[in-house]
Parts: structure tokens; sequence; C-alpha cells
């Protein structure tokens, strides 16, 4: 407490202790309004990673014939497995960037109304979104045990790994939504990067597969490191390099710092632009 | 309690200043914020909304805001809620502030009565033990019944009124700001909202309230600022600055034709907590109409007044009011005010005559303006502006506006 007095207010940005109850309830609204009214209601969260699952598997393991390079396990569970693990990340990430721009847009009274802590709104955006990625971590484990493999303890350590994306993916939250309230072309641009992301992102090969030249470069695709990680602990049973998680977590701790001071520079013009 | 006067104060401002910057473009709004303050020429033109407001307002003090549009009103209560940052100049505000600004602005139709209570209550700030414990009473004062666990979609907008604004003034504010958030919804909800409104001034609760209702302002209000272009134009007791207010905008101004509008037939059917005036009609001798001649001094007018309301309701007062051409109010009959009350049988309908003999407006076109108001005369029902059109001409050569009753002694 002593120290947060002491910190510039946008800092507490990035611990939203004092807003809790809020989010939480958010994150249901959320929920409730993505699932209500249709006839299987929740089980959604479920069904359709399934269903995207089968479509990829389908797609590039019996038309394109494609195998993982590294070669681990051939069959098509083993295969569906680790591309899952790079594309629900990949998920997590394109859905609260993509939500992003239109976050403060969307909700004008919040902002000209009454009294909000509107950075909030990017946790909740991300809280959302990490429920399906917490789905998407059971469905990984299931599958795993289900495919005859042992699960390793390792794959304890996936929250751990995907806990900078988290900063990282709020920070950009607060960028692209301060942003995206002056330029409506944002939401524009961005859909185009995040198909581009994708295929650039080793989320159908792993990163080894990628011509050497190109490692360096591709290194600073921020889903590089983390896929990677993910699939390391999820399936092949290895702890995380620490070292390098510590660096990137940094990295995103400082976008996320950035990007809260921005917001709270940005801020002081909502009101009059919405 | 402390020894220095303004620390004690609900709200002080002191040479409160708003500037709003005018960007041709939306990037260059971008671009200033970024590096707009090492450019020597500065990206937008700006516009001044509020400037060198000093005011002060004791805890418990009822303070009505007025002015034309533009003026800066709503400015100024968004500075006071704190969803606008002042340009210049010092403001304190002390105490929870509860804004009627936009009622329900945060409701989401999908979700039940209950959801968007929980919701909106936490938006504007309540813990959730907060809005569990009082909880009984919102719900109760919207008074929606079952349909607190229906989808707000499902609701009539007089409802949806009543569960934001009991949601929005449940959360026992010290500071509750109005912004013409009476002059929505069906009567009973104005009447209900109103009453709650006067509980919370009875309470001590400071209240800044903004209309261009003169009549509500000086019917709520202890003290009134009236803004203009910006500045405050005069503060001082309800009744002085509402009369000048309306002293102003009555200076004739040209170009202003008023037409008489005919009431609309409406079908007498009340819902619940509703009244409807259902006709105006003038009778002068054997003419009658919405569009009569007289004759200054000699012609008896009278007016018929048909309404319905609700049956359960109290019985309601009526008001006529007698303008010119330039909007001027000439005179007016408030059936209150009089010791009148109109009687109504059991489907709710009533009717009155209203009755001017040897009627002294001097020559001219007038307008009657007829409001069917709550039974305290603090909010209306129903209004029928200009609904009736007098033409009066006169004898002599006399001028003015009305012959005032006189004689002559050697």
């Amino acid at each position: 407490m002593m120290l947060r007095a002491l910190l510039p207010p946008w800092m507490a940005y990035l611990w939203p202790t004092a807003h809790v109850d809020l989010i939480r309830q958010f994150v249901a609204r959320e929920w409730h309004s993505r699932y209500r009214q249709s006839l299987l209601g929740s089980a959604w969260a479920f069904i359709t990673p399934l269903l995207t699952l089968a479509v990829y598997t389908f797609v590039f393991r019996q038309v394109f014939k494609l195998r993982w390079p590294e070669g681990a396990q051939d069959s098509n569970l083993g295969f569906a497995l680790r591309v899952y693990a790079g594309l629900a990340l990949f998920q997590f990430f394109a859905e609260c960037v993509n939500r992003a721009p239109n976050l403060v847009l969307e909700q004008p009274h919040l902002v000209k109304k009454v009294v909000f802590p509107l950075e909030v709104l990017p946790w909740v955006s991300t809280c959302s979104a990490l429920v399906h990625l917490g789905i998407a971590w059971i469905l990984l484990v299931l599958g795993l045990w289900w495919s005859g493999g042992t699960v390793a303890w390792t794959v304890l350590a996936a929250p751990l790994v995907w806990l900078p994306l988290v900063v990282l993916v709020t920070g950009l939250g607060w960028l692209l939504a301060g942003m995206g309230t002056f330029w409506r072309d944002i939401g524009q641009v961005l859909s185009l990067a995040l198909s581009l992301l994708m295929f650039l992102s080793p989320i159908f090969f792993p990163f080894s597969a990628l011509p050497v030249a190109i490692q360096p470069w591709a290194q600073w695709n921020p889903l590089a490191l983390p896929i990677t990680m993910t699939r390391a602990v999820m399936i092949d049973g290895l702890w995380p390099d620490w070292t390098a998680w510590a660096w990137y977590a940094l990295a995103c701790v400082a976008v996320a710092l950035v990007s809260a001071r921005f917001f709270a520079g940005a801020r002081k013009g909502f009101a009059d632009v919405l | 309690m402390s020894s220095s006067p303004d620390s004690e104060a609900a709200i002080v401002a002191s040479d409160l200043g708003k500037r709003y910057e005018l960007f041709a473009q939306p990037q260059d709004r971008l671009k200033q914020m970024l590096w707009g303050r090492w450019r020597r020429q500065p990206y937008f033109t700006t516009h001044w909304a509020l400037q060198d407001i000093s005011i002060r307002i004791a805890p418990g003090e009822v303070v009505g805001l007025i002015g034309r549009n533009g003026a800066g009103k709503s400015s100024l209560l968004q500075l006071i809620c704190g969803t606008l940052a002042p340009t210049t100049g010092q403001l304190q505000v002390q105490g929870r502030v509860a804004a009627l600004l936009e009622l329900g602005a945060g409701f989401n139709p999908d979700f039940t009565g209950l959801e968007n209570i929980y919701m909106n209550a936490a938006i504007l700030g309540m813990r959730r033990e907060e809005v569990d414990q009082k909880l009984e009473s919102i719900v109760a004062f919207a008074d929606i019944g079952d349909f607190v666990r229906q989808p707000v979609k499902t609701y009539s907008s007089g409802m949806f009124m009543r569960l934001a604004f009991s949601v929005a003034t449940s959360m026992e504010p010290d500071i509750l700001v109005i912004d013409e958030a009476l002059s929505v919804g069906d009567g009973a909800f104005a009447r209900k909202s109103f009453e709650r409104i006067m509980q919370m001034k009875e309470q001590g609760k400071t209240i800044l309230f903004c209309s261009h209702s003169m009549y509500q302002v000086e019917a709520l209000c202890s003290r009134a600022l009236w803004l203009e272009k910006g500045r405050l134009r005069m503060q001082g007791s309800a009744a002085d600055v509402t009369a000048a207010y309306q002293a102003e905008i009555d200076a004739p101004q040209a170009g202003t034709k008023a037409t008489a509008a005919a009431l609309a037939p409406v079908a007498p059917a009340p819902g619940a907590g509703v009244g409807r005036l259902v006709s105006v009609r003038a009778q002068v001798g054997a003419q009658q109409g919405t569009d009569v001649s007289l004759r200054s001094g000699h012609s008896d007018l009278e007016l018929h007044i048909a309404f319905v309301i609700d049956p359960l309701l109290p019985l309601p007062g009526l008001g006529v009011g007698i303008s010119d051409s330039h909007e001027r109010t000439i005179s007016s009959a408030i059936s209150q005010e009089d010791g009148f009350t109109p009687s109504i049988d059991a489907q709710g309908r009533g009717s009155a005559v209203l009755r001017f003999s040897g009627f002294p407006l001097l020559k001219g076109s007038y307008f009657v303006t007829v409001i069917l108001l709550t039974e305290d005369g603090l909010h209306p029902y129903d209004m029928a502006k200009h609904c009736i059109t007098l033409r009066v001409t006169q004898d002599g050569l006399t001028q003015g506006v009305v012959a005032l009753p006189h004689q002559w002694n050697a």
C-alpha cells in the first residue's frame, strides 16, 4: 500500500487489485452474453476448439499430408495436439489484440457518463480470453492422456509460461485501445497483421523448422517463445529455459509499462472524441 | 469539523475553466498529445466552454443550473462528476457524487434486471456487498415485479427508466447531479422520481439540478446559477435568477413566429400512473374551436378542458398559460393556486372550464397552453402547447398588452 502511493498511478494499471470485483463481473457478463440463448450454452466453449482442431488436422494431415518435422509422434492426434498447443496460444493473443482497438470505443457511456476505471477494460478482455486458454489447457491434458502418453508434471508450468504473455496482451490492450479511440483505422490494419502473424508463428511447424537465416528475426515474434515453451512443457515434458523466460517476461512488463503510461495520457482526451 | 469554511462546502470551484480543443482531423489530436507540446503552432483551435466559474455550494443546498443550450451547463455538471478534467482553476468536490446524466446507459438488453442492477451498480462504484444490502429497496422502488428476472429488452420504457433511476439513486450519494433526467419517462415515473429527489432534499443531500423548466427550478431549488456562453451570468435566489433569465428569453426576437397547433385527439385510455389531456376547446359566445376572435374588454372567453387520468392517482391540477407571438407568457392560471380541484369519474375522465370575463388583453394574437399537472403542481403529466389561438381586436387606440382596471378621478 505504501509502495503504491509512491508510484505514479498508471503503474497500478498492471496490478488492478482494487477492481477485482469489477473485472470479475465484466468477465462473467462477457461469458454469458457469448453463450446465452444458444442451445448448447457454455458447451460451445469446448465444442468450438475441438471442431477447429478437427478441421486443421484434416486439412494439414489428410489434404496437405504434413508431418511434424521433428517426427516425435506421428499419429493424427499427436500432430493435432502439437498444433493445438500453438494455436490456442495464438487464439488467445489474437482475440485480445483484435478487440483492443474497440474496447473504449464501444463503451462511450463509461467514458462520458460515469467515473470509471477504464484501465480495467483490457484486463477484462484478457481474463475472458484466459478462460478459453484454460479450457485449452484442460483439452490438451485430456488429449495427452487419451493418446496414451504419460502426462508430465511439467504441464503445471504452463500458466507460468503464459504469465508474461498475459501481461503483454493487456499492455497491448492499453496501447491499442488508446490509439484505436483516435484512429479508427487501427482495427483494419490489425486483422491483416494478425492473419500474417498466424502463418509466421510456429503454430503448424516447430520454430526449428524455420530457415536458419530467418530464425534470429523470427525470434522477435512475441509468440515464438511462448509457443515453443508451451509445447515443451505440455507435450515434451521439458521444463522451460528460465533465463529465456525471464528476459521475455522483462520485455513484456516493459511494453506493458510504456503502454500503461500512454493510456494514462490518452484517456484524458477520450471524453472529447467519443 | 474544520474551521475553514471552504472545507465544509460540498462543491467549491474557483476560476474554473474548460477549454475544448477542436481538431480538424482525429489524428491531429493524437499528434498533439504525443509531440504537440514541443511545437509552436498547435494542431487545434480552441473553444472555451466554461470560463472563470467560481461557485461555492454548501452541503444540503439545492441549486438549479439554468442557461441556453450550449451555455456550458453539461460541461459544468461533467466536471463536477469527474468525467471531464478542468483546464484551469480548482474544483473541490466533497462526498460521493451520483450523476443522473443518462439513465440506464450501461444496461445490457439481453441481461435480466437483477444482473443489470449488479453490473450498473459496479460501474457506479458500488461494492457487491453494498448492492446485496440494498437490492430489496432497489427492486421495490423500481416496482417492476417479477420482470426483474426477465431480460431488460422485454421491459417497457417506463420500467427501464424506473430501474435505472432506482439503481442510480440507491448509492446514497452526498451530492446528486441531475441533468434533465426527469424530463423523460411517463408521468408516473416522473412523479415518483421527483418524490425521491424531494426526499433526498429533505435528507439534506446536496443537489445540483439542471433544467430548462423554470417552473421546476423554482419549485425545487433554493438557489440558481445562470450560465451564459460559458460564464456565470448571475447567481442568487431561484426566484430572482429564473425571473431574470425568463425576462431575457422573453425579449422579442426577430423571426420567431409561433404557430397554433391543435391538440391531436388522443384515445382516452390512460395507462397506470398516466394522465393525458383529451381536448381543449375555446368558446366565445357562439364561436367554438381552437381559433377564436375576441373583442378586448367585451368578449367572455371559456376554455373547456377535458382530460383523463389513472383513477388511482391523486386528483390532478390544471395550468393554463397565455402567451404572445414572442413566446412571452402574459398571464397564467394554476388550479391549485386558485383552490380549485377538478373531479374525475370512475374511468378517470374529468373536465374543467376556465372562464375569463371581459377578456382584458389588448389587440394581437395570443396562444393558450394547457398543462395537466400532478396534484402538488410540480410535474406535468401532459401539455398541449399553443393549442388555442386567440385573435383579439379592440375598439379604441389604447396601447400595450393588457387593459388594467383603472379609473380617472377629477
